[in-house]
């Protein structure tokens, strides 16, 4: 197979659960300004949740569903416990607060489940390849299919929904000037709350995604992954919806086409090489690559 | 009563310097050794959030790097300290220039400190153009690739595995001198046209830069002495700790600093001590609980992270409520430790008389209810003359 | 309609709005006027919602509001327009609209509204697909008013209509102002261009400092010495 085309598709499925987990974080930093280091989190709580799920006899859909339900949860309790008293506080007591409650989070599941690296067992069916192309052909798995499907159709979906709906203007018009938007009638904690159950279920998929992918789980394994989906938004623009998808995708294919091709030993570089590439690009747009200018009202 | 005590210059010397000076020595001399390495241990990070607080109390630099600092502080400070033959013999593959250079401890503890100013410099272009989230954002990326260096230079650092055998430098007296220096020098600064600079770009950058105020420079000038500090504790804490390594400079020892910080109050020097000292003791009271314990018949079993947990909660819940930490904006610890005002009143009679006229109120005033009348009378009648 | 009693409104440790009582009649327009820091915005915020007050009351139509949400007030029909317009910029002249009916349920009324507002402001037809950002002053005064129409409502606060307008559009929405009013819509005015408020509304109240020093009907004002040594430049 091709090497390169290889090296692609596996950044892309990357850079897909990227994008999932950016959006999230650009939904909510849009209304809110805030930046919640949990979100990386509910990955994992989302993948434990599955796991459990599973391992009670749920089929894989109700599981995943399940897994859904139980992270927006989660996501609820946080926002209405930490972030809403909160809300009118400066962006450093957000910024820590969320810190605080990533840590709150991992220690928990530290304390229930243990440290111990644990496998997410997907059924064979996704570990299945399929073949593509006749000379010079590509072989893909299964889930990698999976994840381009599922990832598209939930980006498409949100996107829909933020651009046409009535809550989604309403939730653009928050991110834009809260104030104005209240005087339009429009609730904003019902706006936050719909904006936190949003991101809540796009990470639980791009935990399950991940998980399904990579196998290998732990408390701490959201966080990691948070931050450089965080990193992708920021690279896109933060608050842009399309620019989170954008830089998480981007991303993605960086750090694998950078693991995949640069010489040995770079490779453990790879988280580093990830916070370089933001580095540089704030370095040169400092509102990311799609990023408006921030001037807001509030 | 509290408000004239508390500024009373004997009562800051005793309650600030002489107290806790006079609980070290008996610490020192008396107590187990474990004990003595947690006290050692509050003083590092006494100032480490001292030096954090420079940044993201100060100079509105809100960063979450510092672990990085403190752990470029340990392995320069480490590599000096520790013999050629030493290095050797821990380091495969170190090179003779390495393993030969060797420094005194101190001049060791301010190399290690250039070090982490030194890197400082190179990572304060980049970071400090950005603002806000984004500069925060930027530090963690600082944490993850100082780690990443440190872990992939073997030859250099022994990566991943850290090294360990350095000597116990950090007792008691020496990190205790080390502390205060470091607190007066910090203290100095910040009351110094620096500081007010400092105070002015925090507020309004744009009306300080109308001023003639050069908002890069001063905000440079706070990373790099903060990285510097933070840089001198964590050589402290390598020769305390005696075994460093890459890990242990990461993400959570980041978040404790923060901790610290943030509980004793970010926008004070004086916020490190109530800050380390809630962060440093607190744990070691709920460590008993993580093993395991026996309530009512029940057998909790270990609670792995408990402690973190319990600290972040209490951490969420300070910021909700009491946003400001312990010592909100008040100066009194290190004021009353360096500030004139505490010195210069030790040598004038008033302040002794004043100090016994208090005591005298305070210890008799509820003994004596004929007293409390006749106070209370005398203070109508002043309260009259006021008025007319 | 509107009853203000002892209102008292402040920023932390400043008291913006120190005791006022007052009454707004329905189906008037009644102009609170004053110099710069009064306490004219802030009042008007106080009703809407945004700021809680620190005392008093207010009621409308027989109910207590002081303690309600923005977005309560707007389904009780009373719709701020707020200084500065504050139109929604990224937005589409469309959207900022449709947000004014946000919480309107009746598709027929919002469209019979929409056609309202196209009727006294016919440029936002014309640039009902354009992103607003881009309107003059004046179009995004015609839009932050359009908007408010949308949700239909009893009484319209507006916040300095005028401010920063050229005088042909100051002009053109005094003009739909009275309309309104002639429509049944209850107007409380905030101006600091005291000869069109006196000129447009019913009854006036001037604030100076947080308290009413002086009320009576906007007519008579315009001939009050106080009024036009300190707000009119004396003289007719």
């Amino acid at each position: 197979m091709d090497f390169f085309a290889g090296s692609l598709i596996s950044g892309l499925q990357l850079g897909s659960i990227y994008a999932l987990i950016a959006i999230g974080y650009s939904i909510v930093y849009g209304i809110l300004r805030l930046i919640n280091f949990a979100h990386g989190d509910l990955l994992m709580v989302a993948t434990y949740g599955a796991w459990i799920l599973i391992a009670r006899g749920l089929s894989l859909p109700f599981a995943v569903i399940g897994s859904v339900l139980i992270t927006v949860a989660f996501g609820l309790v946080i926002e209405r416990a930490a972030y809403r008293p909160l809300r009118d506080a400066g962006e450093e007591a957000t910024l820590i607060t969320s810190l605080a409650v990533s840590i709150f989070l991992q220690n928990l599941f530290l304390m229930v489940f243990t440290p111990k690296n644990r496998a997410f067992a997907l059924p064979g069916f996704f570990s299945e390849k399929l073949v593509l192309g006749g000379a010079g052909s590509i072989t893909i798995t299964n889930m990698s299919i999976v994840i381009f499907v599922v990832t598209g159709g939930l980006i498409a979906a949100v996107s829909l929904i933020i651009k046409k709906t009535r809550l989604g203007i309403a939730m653009r018009a928050c991110a834009e000037n809260s104030t104005a938007a209240k005087l339009m009638g429009v609730n904003l904690n019902a706006v936050v709350v719909f904006a936190f159950v949003v991101g809540s279920a796009l990470a639980a998929v791009a935990g399950v995604l991940y998980s399904g992918q990579y196998v290998s789980f732990n408390p701490s394994m959201g966080f990691m992954i948070g931050i450089k989906a965080f990193a992708a938004a920021v690279i896109g623009g933060i608050g842009s919806f399309a620019g989170a998808a954008a830089g998480g995708v981007l991303l993605g294919v960086l750090e694998i086409l950078f693991a995949c091709y640069l010489p040995e030993g770079a490779g453990v570089y790879q988280t580093a090489f990830v916070f370089l590439v933001l580095i540089v690009v704030l370095l040169f747009k400092p509102n990311g690559l799609f990023g408006a200018a921030e001037g807001r009202r509030s | 009563m509290a408000k004239a005590l508390f500024a009373n210059p004997l009562f800051k010397f005793l309650a600030v310097v002489a107290a806790p000076v006079a609980a070290l020595l008996y610490i020192y001399i008396g107590v187990a050794e474990y004990y003595q390495i947690v006290v050692v241990m509050f003083m590092i990070n006494v100032i480490l959030t001292a030096s954090l607080n420079i940044t993201n109390g100060f100079a509105g630099i809100f960063s979450m790097g510092q672990a990085g600092f403190m752990g470029i502080g340990a392995y320069a400070g480490s590599l000096l300290t520790m013999t050629a033959e030493l290095k050797f013999s821990r380091i495969p593959g170190i090179p003779a220039w390495l393993a030969e250079a060797h420094l005194p401890f101190i001049p060791a503890l301010v190399a290690a400190g250039l070090a982490g100013a030194a890197v400082a410099v190179v990572f304060g272009f980049p970071v400090l153009r950005a603002k806000g989230h984004y500069l925060a954002v930027m530090t963690l990326g600082m944490i993850i690739i100082i780690k990443a260096v440190l872990d992939n230079n073997a030859h250099l650092t022994n990566g991943a595995k850290g090294i360990s055998g350095m000597e116990r430098f950090s007792t008691l007296p020496m990190v205790f001198a080390v502390m205060i220096v470091s607190l007066f020098v910090l203290h100095r600064m910040t009351k110094s046209a620096f500081g007010r600079s400092m105070a002015a770009i925090r507020s309004d950058a744009d009306a300080a830069a109308s001023l003639g105020i050069n908002a890069t420079k001063y905000r440079m000038t706070a990373f790099v002495v903060s990285a510097f500090f933070g840089a001198v504790g964590g050589s402290l804490w390598a020769h305390l700790q005696q075994t460093i390594a890459p890990s242990l400079f990461y993400f959570k020892e980041s978040f404790s600093i923060l901790e610290m910080s943030v509980l004793g109050g970010m926008g004070t020097l004086s916020g490190a001590f109530p800050g380390a000292a809630i962060v440093t003791f607190l744990p070691q009271f709920l460590a008993n609980a993580e093993n395991g314990f026996r309530v009512f018949g029940f057998t909790v079993p270990a609670l792995n992270g408990l402690s973190n947990i319990v600290m972040s909660v209490i951490f969420i819940l300070v910021i909700i409520r009491w946003r400001g930490g312990v010592m909100r904006s008040s100066e009194y610890i290190v004021d009353a430790m360096f500030g004139r005002d505490t010195w210069a009143g030790l040598l004038r009679k008033e302040t002794y008389v004043d100090f016994w006229n208090i005591l005298r109120e305070g210890l008799f005033k509820n003994n004596n209810p004929h007293r409390l009348e006749e106070k209370s009378k005398q203070e109508e009648k002043d309260h009259e003359k006021e008025n007319r | 309609m509107l009853e203000a009693r002892n209102l008292k409104v402040s920023y932390g440790h400043i008291d913006a709005v120190r005791g006022i009582t007052f009454r707004v009649e329905a189906g008037e327009i009644v102009s609170l006027i004053g110099a710069n820091g009064a306490g004219k915005s802030t009042t008007l915020r106080a009703i809407s919602g945004l700021i809680r007050p620190r005392a008093g009351e207010i009621v409308f139509e027989g109910k207590p509001i002081e303690k309600a949400p923005p977005h309560e007030l707007v389904k009780l029909g009373i719709v701020h327009v707020p200084e500065s317009r504050q139109i929604f910029g990224r937005l589409s002249v469309a959207e900022n609209l449709a947000l004014g009916g946000y919480r309107a349920r009746d598709k027929h009324a919002l469209s019979e509204r929409l056609d309202y507002v196209f009727g006294i402001f016919p440029i936002l037809k014309e640039r009902y697909r354009r992103s607003s950002g881009v309107l003059s002053g004046g179009e995004q005064q015609m839009l932050a008013i359009g908007r408010a129409l949308m949700s239909g409502p009893k009484l319209l606060l507006l916040d300095e209509p005028s401010l920063g307008l050229a005088p042909i559009y100051v002009q053109r929405v005094m003009d739909v102002i009275s309309q309104l009013r002639d429509r049944g819509i209850t107007i409380l005015l905030v101006e600091q261009n005291v000869h069109e408020a006196l000129h447009i509304s019913d009854k006036t109240w001037l604030l100076e400092n947080g308290r009413i020093v002086l009320f009576g009907k906007s007519g008579e004002l315009l001939y009050n010495e106080q009024i036009r040594d300190s707000y009119l430049g004396g003289g007719i």
